[in-house]
Protein backbone atom coordinates (compact mmCIF):
# COMPACT_ATOMS: atom_id res chain seq x y z
CA UNK A 1 0.00 0.00 0.00
CA UNK A 2 1.16 3.80 -0.98
CA UNK A 3 1.83 6.01 1.79
CA UNK A 4 0.20 9.53 2.02
CA UNK A 5 -1.35 10.61 -1.55
CA UNK A 6 -1.17 15.18 -1.62
CA UNK A 7 -4.10 16.46 -4.36
CA UNK A 8 -2.97 20.04 -4.86
CA UNK A 9 -5.68 21.94 -6.73
CA UNK A 10 -7.73 25.66 -6.53
CA UNK A 11 -10.62 24.05 -7.38
CA UNK A 12 -12.66 22.03 -4.32
CA UNK A 13 -14.60 20.41 -7.09
CA UNK A 14 -11.60 18.89 -8.72
CA UNK A 15 -9.38 17.86 -6.15
CA UNK A 16 -13.45 15.61 -5.07
CA UNK A 17 -12.82 14.77 -8.48
CA UNK A 18 -8.86 13.64 -8.78
CA UNK A 19 -9.59 11.83 -5.59
CA UNK A 20 -12.57 9.72 -6.89
CA UNK A 21 -10.62 8.82 -10.10
CA UNK A 22 -7.37 7.81 -8.36
CA UNK A 23 -9.60 5.62 -5.79
CA UNK A 24 -11.58 4.22 -8.87
CA UNK A 25 -7.87 2.64 -10.40
CA UNK A 26 -7.73 0.93 -7.46
CA UNK A 27 -4.58 2.43 -6.03
CA UNK A 28 -4.83 1.74 -2.34
CA UNK A 29 -3.04 4.83 0.30
CA UNK A 30 -2.54 5.24 3.92
CA UNK A 31 -4.31 8.99 3.49
CA UNK A 32 -5.21 11.41 1.12
CA UNK A 33 -4.54 15.18 1.75
CA UNK A 34 -4.87 18.07 -0.04
CA UNK A 35 -3.66 21.62 -0.29
CA UNK A 36 -5.36 23.98 -2.78
CA UNK A 37 -1.76 25.72 -4.08
CA UNK A 38 2.05 25.09 -4.26
CA UNK A 39 2.54 26.99 -1.17
CA UNK A 40 -0.38 25.27 0.71
CA UNK A 41 1.87 21.84 -0.80
CA UNK A 42 5.42 23.06 0.13
CA UNK A 43 4.04 23.37 3.52
CA UNK A 44 2.92 20.15 3.94
CA UNK A 45 5.47 18.44 2.21
CA UNK A 46 7.73 20.31 4.66
CA UNK A 47 5.81 18.24 7.56
CA UNK A 48 4.67 14.88 6.25
CA UNK A 49 5.64 12.30 4.56
CA UNK A 50 3.99 12.04 0.86
CA UNK A 51 4.42 9.33 -1.71
CA UNK A 52 2.75 10.63 -4.26
CA UNK A 53 2.00 14.38 -5.45
CA UNK A 54 -0.83 14.93 -7.81
CA UNK A 55 -1.13 18.18 -8.86
CA UNK A 56 -2.66 20.69 -11.43
CA UNK A 57 -0.78 23.59 -13.02
CA UNK A 58 -2.84 26.85 -13.68
CA UNK A 59 -3.15 27.85 -9.60
CA UNK A 60 -3.17 31.19 -8.10
CA UNK A 61 -0.40 32.38 -5.91
CA UNK A 62 2.24 29.33 -5.91
CA UNK A 63 1.56 27.75 -8.93
CA UNK A 64 1.84 24.05 -9.73
CA UNK A 65 5.50 25.15 -11.51
CA UNK A 66 6.65 26.64 -9.01
CA UNK A 67 6.03 24.26 -7.08
CA UNK A 68 7.96 21.63 -8.96
CA UNK A 69 10.50 23.96 -9.15
CA UNK A 70 9.76 23.98 -4.84
CA UNK A 71 10.52 19.86 -4.66
CA UNK A 72 13.97 19.46 -4.00
CA UNK A 73 13.77 15.87 -5.66
CA UNK A 74 16.41 13.48 -4.65
CA UNK A 75 15.65 14.33 -0.55
CA UNK A 76 13.51 12.18 1.79
CA UNK A 77 11.27 15.39 1.94
CA UNK A 78 10.06 15.08 -1.60
CA UNK A 79 7.25 12.85 -2.29
CA UNK A 80 8.24 9.56 -4.86
CA UNK A 81 6.18 10.25 -7.04
CA UNK A 82 4.90 13.46 -8.81
CA UNK A 83 2.27 13.50 -11.27
CA UNK A 84 0.96 16.67 -12.75
CA UNK A 85 -2.21 17.07 -14.70
CA UNK A 86 -2.96 20.10 -16.49
CA UNK A 87 -5.16 21.11 -19.70
CA UNK A 88 -2.13 23.25 -20.90
CA UNK A 89 0.67 21.40 -20.58
CA UNK A 90 2.19 20.87 -24.67
CA UNK A 91 4.81 18.34 -25.28
CA UNK A 92 7.93 20.77 -24.90
CA UNK A 93 5.99 21.80 -21.47
CA UNK A 94 5.38 18.25 -20.36
CA UNK A 95 9.03 17.47 -21.29
CA UNK A 96 10.91 20.15 -19.40
CA UNK A 97 8.59 19.12 -16.41
CA UNK A 98 9.43 15.17 -16.56
CA UNK A 99 13.45 16.52 -16.61
CA UNK A 100 13.12 18.00 -13.03
CA UNK A 101 11.95 14.98 -11.81
CA UNK A 102 8.30 14.75 -12.61
CA UNK A 103 7.08 11.10 -12.93
CA UNK A 104 4.26 11.85 -15.55
CA UNK A 105 2.05 14.53 -17.11
CA UNK A 106 -1.72 14.09 -17.63
CA UNK A 107 -4.10 16.00 -19.99
CA UNK A 108 -7.15 17.06 -18.44
CA UNK A 109 -10.13 16.01 -18.43
CA UNK A 110 -8.60 13.28 -16.74
CA UNK A 111 -10.27 9.41 -16.00
CA UNK A 112 -10.01 6.59 -14.20
CA UNK A 113 -8.39 4.74 -16.84
CA UNK A 114 -6.12 7.79 -17.72
CA UNK A 115 -4.49 7.70 -14.77
CA UNK A 116 -4.73 3.87 -13.95
CA UNK A 117 -2.68 3.65 -17.36
CA UNK A 118 0.11 6.41 -16.01
CA UNK A 119 -0.08 4.34 -11.99
CA UNK A 120 0.85 1.33 -13.86
CA UNK A 121 3.57 2.58 -15.53
CA UNK A 122 4.90 3.82 -12.42
CA UNK A 123 4.43 0.83 -11.09
CA UNK A 124 2.53 2.00 -8.04
CA UNK A 125 -0.74 -0.56 -9.30
CA UNK A 126 -0.46 -3.78 -10.95
CA UNK B 1 2.38 39.01 -34.67
CA UNK B 2 -0.26 38.66 -31.72
CA UNK B 3 -3.17 36.87 -31.00
CA UNK B 4 -4.37 34.36 -33.80
CA UNK B 5 -6.78 34.22 -35.84
CA UNK B 6 -7.94 37.71 -35.83
CA UNK B 7 -11.35 37.03 -36.31
CA UNK B 8 -13.85 35.85 -33.77
CA UNK B 9 -15.45 33.88 -36.53
CA UNK B 10 -11.90 31.64 -36.37
CA UNK B 11 -12.50 31.30 -32.79
CA UNK B 12 -15.80 30.28 -32.82
CA UNK B 13 -14.86 27.43 -35.15
CA UNK B 14 -11.77 26.68 -32.59
CA UNK B 15 -14.26 27.22 -29.63
CA UNK B 16 -16.32 24.45 -31.07
CA UNK B 17 -13.77 21.82 -31.90
CA UNK B 18 -12.83 22.42 -28.14
CA UNK B 19 -15.87 21.67 -26.80
CA UNK B 20 -16.46 18.93 -28.81
CA UNK B 21 -13.00 17.52 -27.86
CA UNK B 22 -13.55 18.25 -23.78
CA UNK B 23 -17.15 18.71 -22.62
CA UNK B 24 -18.88 16.54 -25.03
CA UNK B 25 -17.46 13.42 -24.80
CA UNK B 26 -18.71 13.21 -20.75
CA UNK B 27 -22.13 14.44 -21.44
CA UNK B 28 -24.99 11.45 -21.36
CA UNK B 29 -26.65 12.95 -24.65
CA UNK B 30 -23.74 13.57 -27.25
CA UNK B 31 -25.60 15.34 -29.46
CA UNK B 32 -25.37 19.51 -29.15
CA UNK B 33 -26.49 22.26 -31.40
CA UNK B 34 -24.44 25.33 -31.53
CA UNK B 35 -26.17 28.65 -32.62
CA UNK B 36 -25.68 32.11 -32.32
CA UNK B 37 -27.16 33.77 -29.42
CA UNK B 38 -27.25 37.29 -27.72
CA UNK B 39 -25.13 37.51 -24.16
CA UNK B 40 -27.64 37.08 -21.71
CA UNK B 41 -27.54 39.74 -18.94
CA UNK B 42 -29.25 38.09 -16.03
CA UNK B 43 -28.36 38.85 -12.08
CA UNK B 44 -29.56 34.96 -11.76
CA UNK B 45 -26.91 33.83 -14.24
CA UNK B 46 -23.59 32.19 -13.49
CA UNK B 47 -20.46 32.77 -15.66
CA UNK B 48 -16.81 31.97 -15.86
CA UNK B 49 -14.31 33.24 -18.06
CA UNK B 50 -10.60 33.02 -19.01
CA UNK B 51 -8.34 35.04 -21.23
CA UNK B 52 -5.92 34.01 -23.73
CA UNK B 53 -3.21 36.90 -24.31
CA UNK B 54 -0.83 37.27 -26.13
CA UNK B 55 1.74 40.09 -26.96
CA UNK B 56 -0.69 42.77 -25.49
CA UNK B 57 -3.66 41.21 -26.74
CA UNK B 58 -6.54 39.59 -25.26
CA UNK B 59 -9.27 37.36 -25.42
CA UNK B 60 -11.95 35.66 -23.36
CA UNK B 61 -13.11 33.16 -23.59
CA UNK B 62 -16.37 31.82 -21.49
CA UNK B 63 -19.36 29.59 -20.32
CA UNK B 64 -22.75 31.47 -18.90
CA UNK B 65 -26.29 29.88 -17.77
CA UNK B 66 -28.92 29.18 -15.45
CA UNK B 67 -27.95 27.73 -12.21
CA UNK B 68 -29.63 24.56 -13.28
CA UNK B 69 -28.49 23.98 -16.29
CA UNK B 70 -24.70 24.99 -14.82
CA UNK B 71 -25.27 22.33 -12.39
CA UNK B 72 -26.57 19.33 -14.68
CA UNK B 73 -23.68 19.83 -17.04
CA UNK B 74 -20.79 20.57 -14.41
CA UNK B 75 -22.40 16.88 -12.94
CA UNK B 76 -22.44 14.90 -15.24
CA UNK B 77 -18.86 16.46 -16.13
CA UNK B 78 -17.40 15.57 -13.17
CA UNK B 79 -20.05 12.46 -12.16
CA UNK B 80 -20.96 13.99 -9.32
CA UNK B 81 -24.81 13.20 -8.54
CA UNK B 82 -24.64 15.99 -5.51
CA UNK B 83 -24.43 18.68 -7.54
CA UNK B 84 -27.88 19.38 -8.42
CA UNK B 85 -29.76 19.72 -5.24
CA UNK B 86 -27.32 22.16 -3.58
CA UNK B 87 -29.88 25.03 -3.30
CA UNK B 88 -28.58 28.51 -3.24
CA UNK B 89 -25.59 27.84 -2.58
CA UNK B 90 -23.59 28.13 -6.08
CA UNK B 91 -20.32 28.19 -4.78
CA UNK B 92 -18.98 24.05 -5.87
CA UNK B 93 -21.13 24.55 -9.32
CA UNK B 94 -19.18 27.80 -10.41
CA UNK B 95 -15.76 26.01 -8.78
CA UNK B 96 -17.51 23.20 -11.66
CA UNK B 97 -17.85 25.69 -14.50
CA UNK B 98 -14.50 27.52 -13.70
CA UNK B 99 -12.73 23.73 -14.28
CA UNK B 100 -14.88 23.19 -17.29
CA UNK B 101 -13.84 26.56 -19.34
CA UNK B 102 -10.22 25.81 -17.91
CA UNK B 103 -10.75 22.23 -19.74
CA UNK B 104 -12.00 23.42 -22.60
CA UNK B 105 -9.40 26.64 -23.14
CA UNK B 106 -6.56 24.28 -22.21
CA UNK B 107 -7.64 22.38 -25.30
CA UNK B 108 -7.73 25.83 -27.14
CA UNK B 109 -4.60 26.36 -25.73
CA UNK B 110 -2.41 23.17 -27.08
CA UNK B 111 -4.17 24.07 -30.68
CA UNK B 112 -2.99 27.53 -30.68
CA UNK B 113 0.92 26.91 -29.43
CA UNK B 114 1.45 23.84 -31.77
CA UNK B 115 0.40 27.41 -34.57
CA UNK B 116 3.65 28.34 -33.51
CA UNK B 117 1.27 31.44 -30.78
CA UNK B 118 2.60 31.83 -27.46
CA UNK B 119 0.12 32.21 -25.42
CA UNK B 120 -0.57 32.71 -21.54
CA UNK B 121 -3.69 31.25 -20.04
CA UNK B 122 -5.51 33.34 -17.16
CA UNK B 123 -6.76 32.25 -13.97
CA UNK B 124 -10.78 32.14 -14.64
CA UNK B 125 -13.22 34.97 -13.08
CA UNK B 126 -16.20 33.58 -11.92
CA UNK B 127 -19.47 35.67 -12.24
CA UNK B 128 -22.60 35.19 -10.30
CA UNK B 129 -24.69 38.43 -12.08
CA UNK B 130 -24.91 40.18 -15.01
CA UNK B 131 -22.44 40.45 -17.88
CA UNK B 132 -21.66 44.04 -19.14
CA UNK B 133 -19.76 44.49 -22.25
CA UNK B 134 -18.58 47.64 -22.64
CA UNK B 135 -19.70 49.46 -25.76
CA UNK B 136 -16.49 49.37 -28.16
CA UNK B 137 -16.24 45.50 -27.36
CA UNK B 138 -16.48 42.73 -30.15
CA UNK B 139 -18.13 39.28 -28.84
CA UNK B 140 -19.84 36.52 -30.40
CA UNK B 141 -21.93 34.15 -28.50
CA UNK B 142 -23.18 30.65 -29.28
CA UNK B 143 -25.66 28.67 -27.43
CA UNK B 144 -24.59 25.15 -26.97
CA UNK B 145 -27.76 22.60 -26.14
CA UNK B 146 -26.94 19.12 -25.08
CA UNK B 147 -29.80 17.37 -24.35
CA UNK B 148 -32.49 19.69 -22.01
CA UNK B 149 -28.95 21.92 -20.85
CA UNK B 150 -28.24 25.47 -22.46
CA UNK B 151 -24.91 26.73 -21.52
CA UNK B 152 -23.81 30.43 -23.88
CA UNK B 153 -19.97 29.73 -24.85
CA UNK B 154 -18.60 33.54 -25.28
CA UNK B 155 -15.89 34.93 -27.06
CA UNK B 156 -15.02 38.46 -25.73
CA UNK B 157 -12.04 40.89 -27.83
CA UNK B 158 -11.69 42.89 -24.70
CA UNK B 159 -12.91 43.53 -21.23
CA UNK B 160 -15.52 41.80 -18.81
CA UNK B 161 -16.83 43.96 -15.92
CA UNK B 162 -18.72 42.11 -12.95
CA UNK B 163 -21.93 43.90 -12.26
CA UNK B 164 -23.46 42.33 -9.42
CA UNK B 165 -22.48 39.56 -6.85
Amino acid sequence: MLGNVLIVDDSGLSRRMVKKCVTSTGLEASEYLEAADGAEALDTLKSTSVDLLITDLNMPNVDGYALVDGIEFGTPMAPRFVVVISSTASETVAEELISKGVSAVVCKPISPDSLKSVFEGLDLIE
Amino acid sequence: MGIEPKNLAGWSDLLEQAVKDTLIPSMKTQEYTWDTTDIVSDPKRLAAFVALSSAGESIQVGFSGEPSDVASVVSQMFGFDDLEDAGDDYSEILDGLAEIINIVAGALHRSLSSDGNNLQLSIPLLIHGEIVIQGKEEWVAHRLTIGDNNIDAIIIRGLIQKQKD
